[in-house]
């Protein structure tokens, strides 16, 4: 059992960082060939932070009935670019990275694992005086897991979701000290999407060795309980790199008919800003080369 | 960039939604350490959690409730955490269950009756006498091949995991051996994957073993409909399909009670020894206030007429190591399977 669960947690620790590095790849800036293929209106902005934060809630009625509280570091990776036909749609891929160690009172602790990411498509709806306002809609999926380190037969339990919902951004620019600065709040909103959860006291053992999964897939929309992230950015822009300082709030929950789950937590990162352009589509870009 | 008027009910929205989020927060039980607070949370655990509850009651007449107005009166607030772990251990006990324990940094509740009040039937020393000198250990398992050409091997745990290429070395080894005798005493369980996976390599086809059902809600009568169990061999792996003794004791219990209730099904097993201890619910894990740990049984598990197994299967042949026996070193138990595998040999 153990193993299988390590290499999840590595998998998605690591996921993350493959999706940035590869995502780098894509992209480029000020290079000659850019300069051939630049396609004014697809301006890439990424935005990566390292968070450390507090869980406020780790509760997971199928392992135990207790609240537990603890500490989490997470990793979190922004792309936001411009359509490349409409001027006020803009698409948006986050994936929010964390691991934590949850405990209550003396003696009980749990592994937290989780991972989010979504898409949204943004429109800027509006302006009011200096700031911009963007909403659309957007999915999410969740993966992770919560492993109780002293539970025997359900020490863990796996989190899989999918999620269709909305978002809404407020983003202001200005100057402090004649330094430009970017800040967005944003909020993201799952409304309705299944989950993964097992039955009351249905085994692990039952689940995947018996393969008995009917009823672990369960519907779940703010009835059964209302997941929101806030997303809180500034953006500096210094002399050789943007910095930018964030901090995030999430409160993911659900009800289903027989286990109860919530996880919340409000992190605080800091980290860098690209902007670059991209290149698209790649293979039209050889025909540019002068050789 | 052009200006767009701004939506005013978009902004209402997500300030509203912000507040919905505020008011409708799924939160679980906060740590206390209260005695009479832990006592209710364990009481209340098990009463929603527990999955005997009526077997239990048309048994020996377990009344849940009346057990909560009798130790209820034993907890009051000024109770050590050793008074409070020793009360609440033994309102654990009255569901007598070796699968339900309270687990304190300090201390393990267990019920042990079950073992406790019968005859061993079991003694290293004589299994020894056994095995001799000549024997072999690997992963947890002990085997020789006895002198009247039987075939000896003790788990003594599904705890200890073991390959299915030791047990093709195993039977290869025996393959002159007319019969062959697991023996599973003092074996309190383990792995229920690992010992399903022996029984196959004695199966010829996909055998239905049982059913397994769990619990879906607080009632104690909330239970998912009875999935059948398969186990599905292997059929590449050599298969032993001579006869067999499983020899079992009163602590021969959950995945072994588990692994007699499956090895008695086939027709070349004979079970031999005292009644297992029972064990047939699959136990899981939660928490009390206070932070200490309560393992139950929560999934019962049934045999293919839809009975219950959790106080022990009869073996096929009831045997007790005699005193006299004992004083001479002889294992009656092993000395009674092995004549009935020469007999039936």
């Amino acid at each position: 059992m153990k193993k299988p669960l390590f290499k999840l947690f590595l998998f998605l620790l690591l996921m993350p960082l493959c999706a940035f590095a590869q995502e780098k790849a894509e992209l480029s800036d000020s290079s000659a060939l850019a300069a051939d293929v630049l396609q004014p209106g697809r301006f890439v902005r990424s935005g990566a932070t390292l968070n450390l934060g507090l869980i406020t809630t780790c509760f997971d009625s199928y392992l135990s009935p207790n609240n537990y509280m603890g500490l989490e570091l997470g990793f979190l990776n922004e792309n936001w670019r411009r359509s490349a036909g409409r001027e006020n749609l803009f698409l948006q891929s986050i994936s929010d990275t964390s691991v934590g160690l949850a405990v209550a009172g003396s003696s009980s602790s749990s592994f937290v694992v989780d991972e989010a990411l979504s898409d949204a498509w943004a429109w800027r709806i509006g302006r009011l005086g200096p700031v911009d306002f963007y909403a659309g809609p957007e999915w999410q999926g969740r993966f992770g897991m919560i492993y109780n380190t002293r539970n025997s037969n359900n020490p863990a339990n796996v989190k899989l979701g999918l999620h269709i919902g909305g978002m809404g951004m407020a983003e202001v620019r200005y100057r402090i000290f004649r330094i430009p600065v970017r800040t967005s709040y944003q909020v993201d909103m799952p409304l309705v999407g299944a989950v993964f959860s097992p039955q009351y006291s249905q085994s692990y053992y039952e689940i995947f060795t018996l393969k008995h999964f009917a009823g672990t897939v369960h519907f779940v929309s703010p009835h059964n309980g209302f997941s929101m992230r806030h997303i809180l950015t500034t953006d500096m822009t210094l002399p050789h790199s943007i910095l930018r300082l964030s901090m995030v709030s999430d409160s993911y929950q659900y009800r289903t008919s027989t286990n109860s789950f919530a996880l919340r937590s409000l992190r605080l990162g800091v980290g860098f800003v690209f902007n670059s352009y991209v290149i698209y589509p790649r293979e039209k870009a050889y025909d540019y080369l002068p050789y | 960039m052009s200006s767009i008027p701004v939506k005013k009910h978009t902004i209402i929205f997500l300030i509203s939604a912000s507040l919905v989020c505020l008011v409708s927060c799924v939160r679980g039980e906060d740590f206390t350490s209260s005695p009479t607070e832990n006592f209710e949370a364990l009481w209340k655990l098990l009463d929603e959690k527990y999955c005997f509850f009526d077997y239990k009651k048309a048994e020996y007449g377990l009344d849940w409730n009346e057990v909560h107005e009798r130790y209820a009166s034993l907890v009051n607030d000024s109770l050590t955490n050793r008074q409070l772990f020793d009360v609440l251990s033994a309102m654990v006990n009255e569901l007598r269950d070796g699968h339900t324990n309270l687990i304190w940094d300090y201390g393990l509740s267990r019920y042990t009756a079950f073992y406790a009040d019968y005859p061993h039937n079991f003694d290293g020393e004589l299994m020894l006498k056994v095995l001799g000198d000549n024997y072999y250990y690997s992963s947890g398992i002990y085997y020789v091949r006895l002198p009247e050409q039987i075939g000896y091997m003790y788990i003594g745990s599904f705890s200890t995991s073991f390959s299915q290429r030791l047990i093709t070395e195993i039977f290869r080894y025996f393959e002159d051996c007319s019969g062959l005798i697991i023996d599973v005493r003092d074996n309190g369980g383990g792995d229920l994957t690992l010992a399903q996976d022996l029984t196959a390599r004695f199966m010829e086809k996909k055998t239905l073993v049982g059913y397994i059902s769990h619990k879906t809600g607080t009632a104690h009568d909330a239970f998912s409909k009875p999935k059948p169990v398969y186990i599905d061999p292997d059929t590449t792996l050599l298969r032993w399909d001579r006869p067999v003794c499983v020899l079992c004791n009163r602590r021969s219990y959950s995945a072994t009670n588990d692994f007699v209730r499956n090895m008695r099904l086939l027709p070349q097993v004979t079970i031999v020894g005292d009644r297992t201890g029972g064990g047939s619910g699959l136990p899981m894990s939660t928490e009390l206030p206070n932070g200490w740990s309560l393992r139950y049984s929560s999934a019962p598990m049934y045999d293919t007429d839809m009975n219950h197994t959790e106080f022990g299967i009869d073996p096929d042949v009831s045997v007790n190591i005699l005193n006299t026996d004992k004083q001479r070193g002889i294992d009656t138990i092993i000395r009674i399977a092995s004549l009935l595998l020469q007999g039936a040999g």
